[in-house]
């Protein structure tokens, strides 16, 4: 059992104290569920703008597989959408962040990496909360 | 130009027609998520936190292409989704997506 | 037995009002003790109104209605002014009834759109279309209080009677949700705009505090033309949707908002505790 530190805001900004790091089987059962919000909403995304059979499709060509890894996600919807693939993610961010509860900003400059970072933080800090 | 390559273009610009701005995307996803929606392009855009400003013209693309459709109810102008033509459309974006290779595709 | 399919132009203006003469034919909820309560079910063509306060159970109750209704072969459209339809696909999904489905096998249809809209579809080209390409032969309507915001007060009665005649001359069994604060007293006055008197029918839905515990309470106040239970039934939410217990007979004035035990229970209940002291 770690020792908490002085108080730590979180990324939403609550002053509370709170463990500053997870135990091993604390930061895996986070990025589990990290991970399947991020693939549940990536398949509610796609298949909610593109449709059933075309979420069917790129599933058989993997897409889904690489949901959990920003770059190789980027560069497997760059190489289907081009320039869409840009408001695809976007979307994704958008729901991503309403389902965690984090506020999303659409004037913002856009980075899809820096964006499920983030994300996957304010995942971590409620592990760290429960 | 053969058929083929005519039937590929045509899946390619709808894609990109579909995919060519967020605010075009948020209606899609408000749309397919909604199919029922029936609402003027002011309660489209308060619907996904948009002014009507920035969606007016998204909204006009898409009833170019179809997926949506217009219809005036007294004063008013009204949008919904065109149930058949967004499954043709989606129809030939899937047609379109089977022959591209996916990054990392063997 | 189903409700036959309305007849065509003046036919179908002469059945409207002989419908209630033939007998037999009713438009079963398909909830099996609502429909002995209704003897049957509804009468073919008529409007119900469903009124209760908010979380009582009238979105249910009206998907319920229309899901098993598609089982039993009769389409059906759900308008919404408030929840969007992904909302209520979620919801429905929650016992079970897969309403995206039924879309696409293009005998149900959720239409989300404005009160504003509604009202200024006078003629009912609103809803034309998707009449067109469902024939639907029930609606419900979620809600008529949300239609009550975007219309004068004496304005009310007359857009609700422009839209119940509208549905009844294309033959559609129709409930229509209203969200009334509090059902009390005798009165089978459910609104106060009047228009409990242009509905065939009229359920209300009450949660009532007994012995500590909200339960949740269903009456028929008013069935034109049919004979009905008019006993206060309990009632459940459960996974499978709305399931209809015994009446509340050990309890009165459950309805005015003071249950108390009958006197004969009390009896009971002293006789009870008294035979237990002296074994």
């Amino acid at each position: 059992m770690r020792v908490s530190d002085s108080s730590w805001t979180s990324p939403r900004g609550n002053f509370e104290s709170v463990p500053t790091s997870l135990s091993s089987d604390q930061r895996f059962t986070a990025e589990r569920a990290f991970s399947s919000v991020l693939v549940s909403t990536v398949r509610e995304v796609v298949g909610d703008a593109l449709g059933r059979n075309v979420l069917e499709i790129l599933t058989s060509k993997g897409l889904l597989d690489a949901s959990n890894n920003a770059k190789e996600f980027d560069l497997k919807l760059q190489s289907l959408f081009g320039n869409g693939a840009t408001v695809l993610e976007r979307i994704v961010v958008k729901d991503l962040n309403r389902k965690l509860g984090i506020p999303y900003d659409s004037e913002a400059r856009f980075d899809y990496e820096k964006s499920l970072e983030k994300a996957k933080e304010v995942c971590f800090v409620e592990s760290r909360l429960k | 130009m053969f058929r083929g390559e005519q039937a590929e273009m045509i899946g390619s610009e709808i894609l990109s027609t579909l995919l060519g701005s967020e605010v075009r995307g948020d209606l899609l996803v408000l749309f397919h998520r909604n199919p029922g929606l029936i609402d003027t392009v002011d309660g489209v855009a308060r619907r996904i936190g948009r002014t009507t400003v920035a969606v007016i013209n998204e909204v006009r693309e898409l009833l170019e292409l179809g997926v949506l459709r217009q219809k005036r109810i007294g004063a008013f102008e009204v949008v919904s989704l065109d149930r058949a033509k967004d499954r043709e459309l989606l129809e030939s974006v899937a047609n379109h997506l089977k022959t591209v290779r996916i990054s990392g595709e063997k | 037995m189903t409700a036959p399919r309305p007849k065509a132009g003046a036919a179908g203006f002469d059945q409207l009002f002989s419908s209630k003469a033939e007998g037999g034919l009713r438009v079963k909820t398909g909830i099996v003790e609502l429909d002995e309560m209704l003897r049957g079910g509804f009468m073919p063509g008529d409007s119900v109104m469903v009124a209760g306060s908010a979380g009582s159970g009238k979105t249910t109750l009206g998907l319920q209605y229309l899901f098993n209704g598609v089982k039993l072969g009769e389409p059906g459209i759900y308008v919404t002014f408030e929840e969007l339809p992904d909302q209520i696909y979620r919801d429905a999904n929650n016992f079970g009834w897969d309403l995206r489905k039924m879309e696409e096998e293009g005998k149900f249809r959720v239409i989300c759109t404005s009160p504003s809209l509604m009202l200024e579809s006078g003629d009912g080209s609103l809803l034309e279309d998707v009449f067109r390409e469902v024939q639907p032969q029930r609606l419900v309507i979620d809600s008529l209080s949300h239609l009550e915001m975007f219309v004068k007060k004496d304005d009310m009665r007359m857009e609700a009677y422009r839209m119940i005649s509208y549905l009844k001359t294309r033959g559609i069994s129709s409930i229509l949700l209203w969200e009334s604060p509090q059902i009390s007293g005798g009165s089978f006055s459910v609104t106060d705009v009047g228009l409990s008197f242009l509905v065939d029918c009229i359920v209300a839905l009450k949660p009532v505090e007994i012995e500590s515990s909200m339960r949740k309470a269903l009456v028929i106040l008013k069935m034109r033309g049919s004979d009905h239970d008019k006993r206060l039934r309990e009632f459940e939410i459960t996974p499978a949707g709305i399931k209809i217990q015994s009446a509340f007979t050990n309890y009165e004035g459950i309805i005015s908002g003071s249950p108390r035990k009958v006197a004969s229970e009390k009896f009971m209940e002293l006789f009870r505790g008294a035979s237990e002291k002296r074994k």
